[in-house]
């Protein structure tokens, strides 16, 4: 456990230091502040589309960072030859990639937290969504919170799926992998509404089952749409929601483990 | 110590190393010497876990190779490694002692007397390690190795892409450490170093051990390293070339030997046969690689220079 907590240390340190990762954040933060501004001072707009921009933003960056720096985890020790330090050591391979998952995991959740701060602050600042007649509406704010918890854990699902693919692909291949389960993994609750229809072949009934079943769930991941448009689930729902993401979380970095096990340097 | 046996190790149809059999003893530094590609850094690697032999056993310790027992004994110094570039040396050097599950205060104290061994300037301390000069990452690297205190060291290429400088630096660090008793395998291709600083060597080309043993033993006096090895080489290519009818080492090959010759463009076709030729002749895989040295057992005592007598 010492050995994953220095490792994971190491990993939360080196990235968090990558002028990669300052810059992408910066943006996000910049292009929230000024989504949130511009959209307050046009003319009229819905308050549900100035919330959607923001935590679409939110959604963007997250993504983005997953991915980019998450192709890099690997790849990098690899390039740069200090796994062959990092592996020559009492170091597991299953121990570096939980740290690759951990560590980034962290910065994803401190630079969501950061995002979601500037978001809350800047949309009070520029709106009456959040503190109406000097009262804080804390259900709304509380709906914010509980759609960007969902997000980080999309973000982190997306992560496992990175790590997973980098554990035996290059960069490039393993990005557009993972955010093609990212993208399948969105319309797979979609496609199986679509083939309930009667007018559509059993195959594709079958197909958009098999789908359904062996991709992540991506879509319930995605609360946006539902909270903005007053659709709530039930205490029940979420957290089979989010155990449903944990299960996923767990195939996918056991299975990286075993491609990364066999993997020779 | 570390028990190679009869080990191969294949990639697709070509043979990277060609069942290698080769023990090193405690205190003992062994020079693992050969032309670039002749399968070093691959033994290397086997031995340290991050590739899994073909055939064959390597055991250290009487412990299985890459095993996480083995792999608390030992340190490492890749060739060409770009250490973690944003930690500061100290920051490295802490977590790697982090790693070893050491405390703060053990750690501490390992950082400041090697860091002072490796003789890296007070100022770059606390730098970040893409900062340094090439040399300085060799002397951070060589410091991590060293953090656990371990049994064995195991250095690849240390002194390859070092100035003269950085490089006399690097050897009397390697000194020191056989002094302290340490026991050292490296691999290299600069054989003046590995002459000044080995007890034993062993070459090795095309994956195949061509000589085994003591410095004494392998180098005839009037004779140099460089001299043995050039012999090795040449005469274990000569006859693939004859026997096949095909046409010239691979640029690889020749490469390497043009650079090993290079400052001294002796016809080696002209000399006079010697000891070291001698060698060479044994030694040349006709009908099969006679590498003594391969056959785990002892060799007898007609092929002295190639033998290896524990």
């Amino acid at each position: 456990m010492k050995t994953l907590y220095a490792l994971v240390k190491n990993t939360f340190r080196e990235t968090i230091r990558d002028r990669i990762l300052i810059v992408i954040a910066f943006f996000g933060v910049i292009l929230i502040v000024a989504t949130q501004l511009l959209s307050a001072i046009s003319a009229r707009q819905d308050d549900k589309v100035i919330v959607d921009l923001g935590l679409g933003m939110i959604d963007l960056f997250g993504m983005i960072i997953t991915i980019f720096v998450g192709t890099q985890l690997i790849f990098r020790e690899i390039d740069k030859k200090t796994i062959f330090v990092l592996l020559s050591k009492p170091v597991t391979r299953i121990e570096f990639l939980l740290s690759k998952f951990f560590g980034l995991g962290a910065i994803l959740t401190l630079i969501t937290a950061i995002m979601l701060v500037v978001f809350i602050g800047v949309t009070a600042f520029s709106t009456d969504l959040i503190v109406q007649n000097g009262i804080i509406d804390v259900q709304f704010v509380g709906q914010i919170l509980l759609i960007t918890l969902f997000s980080l854990l999309s973000f982190l699902l997306l992560l496992a799926l990175v790590i997973l693919f980098s554990s035996f692909m290059k960069p490039m291949l393993a990005a557009f992998s993972a955010l093609t389960v990212f993208v399948i993994g969105h319309i797979t609750d979609d496609m199986r509404t679509f083939a309930m229809d009667n007018t559509v072949s059993p195959f594709f009934k079958q197909f958009a089952d098999a789908i359904y079943f062996v991709m992540p769930n991506f879509a319930v991941l995605n609360l946006k749409n539902f909270v903005l448009s007053n659709v709530f689930f039930t205490p029940i729902e979420l957290l089979a929601a989010a155990a449903g993401a944990v299960f996923w979380i767990i195939i996918a970095v056991t299975l990286g483990s075993l491609f990364f096990s066999r993997k020779e340097f | 110590m570390i028990e190679i046996k009869n080990v191969t190790k294949t990639f697709g149809a070509r043979s990277a190393v060609k069942n290698l059999s080769l023990s090193i003893d405690k205190g003992e530094v062994f020079g693992f010497l050969g032309p670039n590609g002749a399968g070093k850094t691959t033994t290397m690697k086997m031995i340290l876990g991050l590739m899994r032999p073909t055939k064959g056993s390597i055991t250290l310790f009487n412990e299985k190779a890459g095993s996480i027992a083995a792999r608390r004994k030992i340190g490492f110094l890749p060739e060409f490694a770009n250490y973690y570039q944003h930690l500061t040396g100290r920051e490295f050097l802490e977590f790697v002692g982090e790693i070893f599950g050491l405390g703060q205060s053990e750690i501490d104290k390992r950082s400041k007397r090697l860091l002072k061994l490796v003789n890296l300037p007070t100022e770059a301390h606390d730098r970040q390690v893409h900062t340094y000069s090439k040399g300085m990452q060799q002397r951070i690297g060589m410091a991590q190795a060293l953090m656990n205190n371990p049994d064995v060291l195991f250095l690849d290429e240390p002194m390859s892409g070092l100035d003269p400088i950085g490089r006399r630096e690097i050897k009397d660090i390697i000194i020191e450490l056989k002094h302290q008793g340490k026991t050292i395998f490296f691999n290299s291709h600069i054989l003046s170093d590995a002459q000044e600083i080995c007890d034993r060597i062993g070459i090795i080309h095309l994956g195949s051990l061509l000589i085994s043993g003591s410095i004494k033993e392998v180098v005839p006096t009037g004779k140099t390293l460089e001299d043995v090895f050039v012999e090795a080489i040449t005469g274990a290519n000569k006859p693939a070339v004859a026997k096949e009818k095909k046409p010239l080492p691979t640029i690889a090959q020749k490469t390497a030997v043009k650079t090993l010759t290079a400052d001294k463009p002796k016809p080696v076709a002209k000399k006079k046969p010697s000891a070291s030729t001698t060698v060479a002749a044994k030694i040349t895989p006709k009908p099969k690689p006679a590498t003594t040295a391969n056959k785990p057992k002892p060799a007898t005592k007609k092929s002295p220079p190639s033998s290896r007598k524990k």
